[in-house]
């Protein structure tokens, strides 16, 4: 009896503890729910034939036909390299540059500076890719863009036909990408640099530690539970490219195609004039199972590493 | 004092009421239906509205209601629209998207029925034997009906402003067939005179198909299938090919690469912004590749002719009644109502008499614009001719008429493909059909910019090609063209 009323007071208790966070959940719950889980049964399209007249469910089987365009391209093999290894390079590059630049955002004492480095490097963040992709042009165009226009005559070269030229873009894509991302994630990582008990530098401080020792004996450690979830949030993706900097930047240029074709801007060429929504959701199907399998492959792998920073 | 003023206000409503009874019953059946912009809305569009239905109430009891739309934004926002209901459209026109898919999901009402019950004059019309629904005939059903063309043919020419001429003395005459090599003389000259021109306006950015057909002689690629499905070349041929493989095309991208080489083509022609029109008009290009027909030329241009006039299969395409359409019948009034009165489809097309246009000359059907408006402050000026009977449509140039228009059908029609009344249905090849167009999207902008060495690309393009399956859809092709041919 009496602790039927304990586990009461106890409930009760949780609740006014926990309630307020249950309630700064909710309207991200909520988000999720209409905008990721609601749509769901719709992946249904990826094995009709549509007809709208009889609905979604009410469509023909279609078996598996609407996932073999991806396959009979003969291209398959490209897009999917591209994406991946882009992805790759993208977390690798992006990582250790945003810690990088967190500990050295760290580092400055003064305030005011502070605060404007940090928004001077987040500003591209914030910029639309069409906008980048504008100002990539005015960089790398023939007739008027300022690399061939200013710099390369100073150095007594011929100008380059960038948007002719494959070699250069892995490059230019990986610099356009690291530039505009960095902003952010360094901003993460800032949050769990500052987060490090100053004790902690100071004990090393006493013991005679140089300013390098601590990055790594102290600074490195405790932003692992932070890189390890930031690269499984990035893996989760890695099937999926953003469309504006493949598709934008290089203005679709179809010579780079080798080097800047993604799956979703090879999906986005070959479906554009289409109208069919069953080939879509099949390459949007394909590109998610492929993404779930990977976070549950890559989380499997740093359990058996290091258990206690597996993500679950 | 209250209950007067009530009394007499419940005395009003019930004469208004009795006034406004028969009217009731005979309420005005509402439609509505899209109208296509350029980006933006016209402001005068509710005016010229309200006109409309001053015309349509009374003659056929149809309220029409014009929804604005982009055309561009069109492509991506009608197969939603119809699809899932969102919006409540009566009557729309997809303009240059590809019905069939439509009408493969079943997104679209067949409109022969509806046509013979409400619109006698589309009828008459389609007795006289204009092809305003011969081309979207699906599964014998007709799905679209296109305006009245007041123009039937086609065929390779490159626009140029005629100070060009004059100034080179290059030998011009209209009816003349010129060569690409006859180009590079007059290149050669523009830029002799003018070295900071760029003469052969080429624009290839996010082109996702060939414009080689402005440049060489009559291609058919049936019933406005995409061209990389295969094509017969020439007005006799009854062979679907590979136009990609000819000698011919080869020859045109030797001397797209030629030019570009030598500087008539603007560097940045594969990526750069812009129409080959806009910089034609800005002076940085002198002319551009286009269809030979009399209205493609401006004021102040004239026609280079790359081949003799044709007549091929033409697209499916024009406005369809969806689906989920409220008044379908009243919809095919309305269509049917512009399709026969002249006037009615003038007023959708340039706005009212007086305020949006003043008649210049009534027999050739000459319009300018009023006193101090432009195309550009003017409240209602929309260039998409989209409605009705289009020999009827009045013009804004002097230099287009309707004589001239008749004159190249009748020469054109002396040269048909053997592809017309034929279309193709790319069902069994979907797969094959989206990873060509890939392959085209790919290659095709930056080969015809000539911004790169054809002996590297050019066997890459041709073997990604074949990769991708052109050989099976040529025979597809080939198999269709020989069924219906042969009927």
């Amino acid at each position: 009896m009496q602790s039927v009323t304990q586990k009461k007071i106890v409930r009760a208790n949780r609740f006014r503890k926990y309630g307020p966070y249950y309630l700064m959940m909710l309207p991200g719950l909520l988000y999720f729910l209409i905008n990721n889980y609601l749509p769901m049964p719709g992946i249904i399209l990826a094995f009709k034939k549509v007809n709208w007249r009889l609905g979604i469910f009410g469509s023909k089987w279609n078996g598996l036909k609407n996932f073999t365009f991806l396959l009979s391209s003969g291209q398959l093999a490209t897009i999917v390299r591209n994406t991946v290894l882009y992805n790759l390079a993208f977390i690798v590059i992006g990582t250790v540059l945003a810690i990088a630049v967190a500990i050295l955002l760290n580092e400055v004492r003064s305030k005011a500076a502070n605060r404007i480095f940090q928004t001077l490097i987040l500003l591209p963040y914030l910029m639309s890719m069409v906008v980048v992709s504008y100002l990539a042009y005015a960089f790398l165009s023939v007739e008027t863009g300022y690399v061939n226009n200013a710099i390369l005559p100073a150095l007594g070269m011929e100008p380059i036909r960038f948007y002719q030229e494959p070699g250069y873009w892995p490059f230019i894509l990986i610099l356009i990408n690291t530039w505009k991302g960095i902003g952010f994630t360094s901003v993460v990582y800032l949050a769990a640099v500052v987060g490090i008990s100053e004790d902690l530098f100071e004990a090393a401080r006493v013991d005679g530690a140089s300013k390098f020792q601590q990055i790594f004996k102290i600074t490195l450690p405790c932003l692992k539970p932070t890189i390890i979830t930031m690269f499984i949030l990035s893996i989760s993706k890695i099937f999926f490219s953003d469309f504006g900097l493949f598709y934008q930047v290089p203005k679709n240029s179809g010579i780079l195609y080798p080097v800047t074709q993604t799956i979703d801007t090879y999906v986005y060429n070959a479906l554009m004039n289409q109208n069919n929504p069953g080939m879509s959701a099949a390459a949007g199907l394909f590109q998610s199972v492929v993404g779930c399998v990977l976070v549950v492959l890559s989380n499997a792998l740093i359990r058996k590493v290091s258990r206690e920073d597996a993500l679950f | 004092m209250r209950k007067q003023v009530v009394s007499i206000l419940l005395a009003l409503a019930l004469c208004l009421s009795l006034v406004s009874v028969p009217a009731l019953a005979e309420e005005p059946d509402h439609i509505v239906v899209t109208f296509l912009t350029l980006g933006a809305t016209p402001p005068d569009l509710v005016k010229v509205q309200d006109k409309v239905n001053e015309k349509t109430i009374p003659q056929i009891n149809v309220e029409v209601e014009f929804k604005a739309v982009s055309a561009y934004d069109a492509f991506a926002l009608f197969p939603t629209w119809v699809s899932t209901g969102g919006e409540r459209i009566d009557l729309m026109l997809p303009l240059l998207q590809d019905i069939r898919s439509y009408v493969d999901q079943q997104l679209l009402l067949p409109l022969d029925d509806l046509i013979a019950e409400n619109a006698p004059h589309l009828t008459a019309l389609m007795e006289e034997g204009q092809p305003i629904v011969s081309n979207s005939i699906f599964d014998g059903e007709v799905y679209a009906v296109t305006t009245v063309p007041n123009m039937y043919g086609q065929g390779g020419g490159f626009v140029v402003g005629e100070k060009y001429i004059e100034e080179t003395g290059f030998d011009y005459d209209p009816s003349r067939v010129y060569t690409l090599d006859d180009l590079t003389g007059l290149f050669a000259a523009i830029k002799e005179k003018h070295p900071e021109m760029y003469p052969c306006g080429v624009v290839t950015t996010g082109k996702t198909n060939s414009e080689f057909a402005y440049a060489s002689d009559a291609i058919d690629s049936l019933g406005g299938a995409p061209t990389y499905t295969g094509v017969l070349m020439g007005a006799d041929s009854t062979t679907i090919v590979d136009m990609y493989e000819s000698e011919e095309y080869q020859n045109y991208l030797r001397h797209l690469r030629e030019w570009n080489l030598a500087g008539y083509i603007h560097p940045d022609a594969a990526t750069m912004e812009g129409s080959v029109d806009s910089l034609k008009a800005a002076g940085v290009t002198a002319g551009y590749f286009m269809v030979s027909a009399p209205v493609q030329r401006k004021e102040g241009d004239v026609i280079i002719r790359l081949s003799e006039p044709y007549q091929c299969s033409a697209g499916a395409g024009g406005w369809v009644i969806p689906f989920r359409a409220v008044e379908p019948a009243a919809a095919m009034r309305f269509l049917d109502l512009v399709w026969s009165d002249s006037d009615l489809a003038n007023l959708i097309q340039w706005g009212i008499e007086g305020e949006h246009y003043v008649m210049l000359d009534k027999d050739t059907g000459y319009i300018g614009f009023p006193e101090g408006v432009t195309a550009t402050n003017s409240g209602y000026y929309i260039t998409l001719g989209v409605w009705g009977d289009t020999r009827k449509i009045y013009s804004f140039s002097a230099s287009n008429n309707q004589a001239e228009n008749d004159a190249y059908t009748e020469e054109a029609s002396k040269r048909q493909t053997q592809g017309i009344g034929i279309s193709f249905n790319m069902e069994n090849v979907t797969n094959e059909v989206a990873a060509l167009s890939a392959v085209v999207a790919q290659y095709v902008p930056t080969l015809e910019s000539g911004s790169v060495d054809l002996e590297m690309y050019y066997p890459q393009f041709i073997q990604a090609l074949k990769a991708a399956g052109i050989d099976t859809v040529l025979a597809e092709k080939q198999a269709q063209f020989n069924e219906q041919y042969q009927k």
